[in-house]
């Protein structure tokens, strides 16, 4: 998976992708939190320590779903997709940092909402309203801090 | 119908010198059929066909409009009496539930669920009473009552989008997580 700071499109351009079975949704959430995880890492190398600090709290509730989707793939019986052994990560400075850690946000949430819109199952639904809500506060906290002028977006994923 | 229809017609004659005569219908079989069918006509009025099914996502649609409809008219009361700072966010906020509306209104994705057009009409009505759920006194909500009309907004959203078929259930999920996200501009 690709993070690159300078690719503006990697929150927007990321597919809807419908007709996922439920186990191919979860091993693509897994997959991107691990990618996400990587992506704070690098970044909040270049942060504050208040800015760190915002990051390690995202990692931490980032961590926490990497865990819940590797239990219910677990009870699935499917495979948990590991971590990559790099990704595609530039980040020059502070300001590419925090577009970046909105981006990895932005990212997410299409995975997220593509859980929601992919399962009739309402426990996945409700992991999934989760995970996109949180999310779409965490993108709009890295936007606020940012100093960009809309923070928010009318329709996050 | 489509039974009687075919009993009258010279089909089995013709299948029957055809390669599947085997499993074409006998003529007692189409002669029974003949009879049944002014039979079964004639057991009574009652049924008038099977009920139509009830789409859910129609009064689900109906409701998200309604509460995106009572926080626009919410911020159209925080901006009546808002000047300079704190303006442009809250136009923002507003232009955003704006869009909301409009995703809610449109044609469902896929044409799958029908109903796209009664939900737009109905709720206005319903809508004005709730813009002000504090009490006639404060025309002017403030930051904390936005805050808490989005955080109930966006859990109605996300209850509603566990009965909600597919791509409305995505939909919703979505208005949950933007309010959710107004909130923290609010704060």
């Amino acid at each position: 998976m690709r993070w690159c700071s300078h690719d503006r499109a990697a929150g927007a351009a990321l597919p809807v992708r419908s007709g996922m079975t439920e186990v191919e949704l979860l091993q693509t959430l897994l997959a991107a939190e691990h990618a996400a995880d990587y992506g704070y890492g690098v970044l909040g190398a270049r942060l504050d320590d208040v800015r760190r600090r915002q990051a390690l709290e995202a990692v931490a509730a980032h961590r926490t779903h990497r865990d819940q989707l590797t239990t219910l793939l677990r009870a699935r019986g499917a495979a948990t997709p590991g971590p990559e052994a790099s990704y595609d990560v530039t980040v020059v400075g502070a300001p590419d940092a925090l577009a970046l850690a909105a981006r990895l946000e932005d990212g997410l949430a299409v995975r997220w909402r593509d859980l929601v819109g992919g399962t009739d199952d309402a426990a996945l639904r409700r992991i999934g309203i989760e995970g996109l809500t949180g999310c779409a506060v965490r993108a709009t906290r890295w936007r606020v801090t940012s100093g960009v002028a809309v923070a928010t977006t009318a329709l996050p994923g | 119908m489509d039974d009687a229809d075919r009993a009258d017609l010279p089909a089995p004659a013709g299948r029957a010198s055809g390669p599947g005569s085997a499993s074409s219908p006998s003529r007692r079989s189409v002669l029974a059929a003949g009879l049944l069918l002014p039979l079964a006509a004639c057991t009574g009025p009652a049924p008038p066909g099977p009920p139509p099914p009830v789409d859910p996502d129609v009064a689900l649609r109906a409701a998200a409009v309604a509460r995106e409809q009572s926080l626009i008219a919410l911020y159209d009361a925080a901006l009546s009496a808002r000047t300079g700072a704190g303006r442009a966010t809250l136009e923002t906020v507003r232009s955003e539930h704006l869009q909301h509306l409009a995703a809610l209104t449109a044609a469902p994705p896929g044409g799958t669920s029908g109903g796209s057009t009664a939900p737009a009409t109905t709720p206005p009505a319903a809508t004005p009473p709730a813009a002000t759920p504090p009490g006639p006194r404060s025309p002017a909500p403030g930051q904390a009552e936005l805050r808490a009309a989005e955080a109930a907004a966006q859990l109605a959203h996300a209850e509603a989008v566990l009965p909600a078929s597919r791509a409305l259930a995505a939909l919703l999920a979505s208005l949950a997580a933007a309010e959710a996200a107004h909130a923290v501009v609010l704060a």
